[in-house]
């Protein structure tokens, strides 16, 4: 009798579905949800008291907080994620948080990455470094990074305020159309490295790769000008920091992505490594733009040209990099051994330190 | 997102909608082997699941009988196993399932959550 029920009721209902798609109970609406008629792809809370079952419950929530993101409606964003426990809940902030910061409320997706607990820095990653400018004041990066002052931080890890002093200042520079160094050359003294960072990124791009006309330009009279760059082509390539022994504790700041950059020991120093960067950041550099660079009397300059190198296919690169296998400096040596290790210079898929452009 | 066409509209509505909240809420047992209804079979599969015997998992899965079923399983056991969604979203064949499970495989930060 019960089997005879559900057949019933099941016929039933497809026929409701079938008819509904073809619009004939548009008057009534869906049977279902409210967009498409289909839990699948629910736009709110209310939608989601459709699924009887838990795992799909929770599902369906994760995905309205994203939905909720997309069209800048936090309210919603909460409601879904206010409905979740553990794991779950904390994914909901993460989606609910980027969407949020895409749709251009980079300080809502701020307040809900915060709340994503073990996710927290990937979504203050994503947020910071996604498609949209922070669009913010520079004052305001210490409210916006004070969510994640709570949260566990690993050893190496970069403070959120630094992540997003980097994304401001990549937002004043890069693809602008106009490398002038007077803004950042009168930064603060904390916003200086970052200001370079940028400026050394648009300036190579304007100076056509061209590394010292990029580094006359800092102190040059003519300013570098060019076309700007539309913001969804403000990319470039990055690598992971190598954690190279006695590397690794000198001061750094982040890059673009998840990259960092060491700084120089003078304002001098700073800029070449700025335009060092700014080459590697420039895809079409290849790694012969950093060879002169190898044998610097600047260590820093040297382990920044190093670590570029390593990461770019070019021929001869492996005999180049045995020849400094005995090094006198135990950091250089320290990279080229781990070069050689993993063959970065072949640009392997995983290969530690390379990644491919976002 | 857009609207689906009539034969989605049918796949979706038995594989994520009405087709597994009605077959979750009956009791399938009467239905299947007059043993095991949805919910059990979920516990059966999950048990199998963390004994890490694959063979046993796909005994577990294929018990449920109905593909719509043994994609609801998936995607559950998914949801509540996120590291070893990959292995088990390999296996759905419903668009509907396909799409929760992008919910899991396609968030690689999900991957280091660990089993409870």
């Amino acid at each position: 009798m019960i089997r005879w029920a559900i057949g019933l009721f099941g016929v039933a209902i497809l026929a409701g579905l079938l008819l509904w798609d073809a619009g004939l109970l548009g008057a009534m609406g869906p049977p279902m949800g409210t967009d498409g008629g289909m839990v699948a792809n629910p736009a709110t809370v209310q939608d989601c008291a459709e699924e009887s079952i838990l795992e799909l419950e929770t599902l369906c929530m994760v995905q309205v907080a994203g939905v909720a993101g997309t069209r800048g409606d936090q309210a919603e964003v909460n409601k879904a994620c206010g409905a979740l426990t553990g794991f779950w809940a904390e994914e909901c902030h993460f989606r609910g948080g980027e969407e949020l910061a895409r749709s251009g409320r980079v300080r809502a997706g701020l307040q809900h990455c915060g709340l994503a607990g073990r996710f927290a820095r990937f979504c203050l990653s994503h947020v910071v470094w996604g498609a949209h400018p922070l669009g913010v004041e520079l004052s305001e990066l210490p409210d916006l990074a004070a969510p994640f002052l709570s949260l566990p931080a690993l050893p190496q890890e970069t403070p959120a305020e630094s992540l997003l002093r980097s994304r401001w200042w990549f937002d004043q520079y890069v693809g602008s159309g106009a490398a002038d160094p007077a803004m950042a050359r009168s930064a603060s003294e904390l916003d200086a490295p970052y200001a370079r960072t940028a400026w050394g990124i648009e300036a190579v791009r304007l100076a056509e790769g061209n590394l010292e006309q990029a580094l006359l330009a800092w102190s040059g009279s003519a300013v570098l000008q060019g076309a700007p760059l539309p913001a969804e082509q403000r990319i470039g390539r990055y690598d992971l920091p190598f954690d190279i022994p006695g590397e690794a504790v000198l001061p750094r700041i982040p890059t673009f992505g998840g990259g960092k950059r060491l700084l120089g020991a003078t304002e001098a120093e700073d800029v070449q490594i700025a335009v060092l960067e700014g080459a590697y950041f420039r895809e079409r550099t290849g790694a012969q733009a950093f060879r002169p660079f190898l044998d610097d009397s600047r260590l820093r300059v040297r382990y920044t040209a190093l670590r570029c190198f390593r990461t770019l296919p070019s021929p001869g690169a492996e005999a180049l990099l045995r020849t400094m296998v005995d090094d006198a400096d135990p950091i250089v040596a320290a990279h080229v051994a781990d070069a050689l290790k993993f063959r970065t210079w072949e640009g392997k898929q995983n290969a530690p330190g390379l990644r491919s452009p976002r | 997102m857009g609207r689906i066409s009539g034969v989605e509209a049918v796949k979706l509505a038995g594989a994520m909608g009405l087709g597994f909240s009605l077959l979750a809420g009956c009791n399938l047992g009467a239905l299947d082997d007059g043993q095991c209804d949805a919910d059990c079979h979920f516990e059966r599969a999950q048990v199998a699941l963390d004994s890490s015997d694959p063979t046993a998992l796909d005994a577990a899965i294929a018990a449920a009988g109905d593909p719509l079923e043994q994609d609801l399983l998936r995607v559950r056991l998914a949801a509540i196993r996120p590291a070893q969604g990959a292995k088990l979203c390999a296996g759905v064949t419903t668009a509907a399932a396909k799409e929760k499970c992008q919910q899991v495989v396609g968030r690689p930060h999900l991957q280091g959550v660990p089993s409870p």
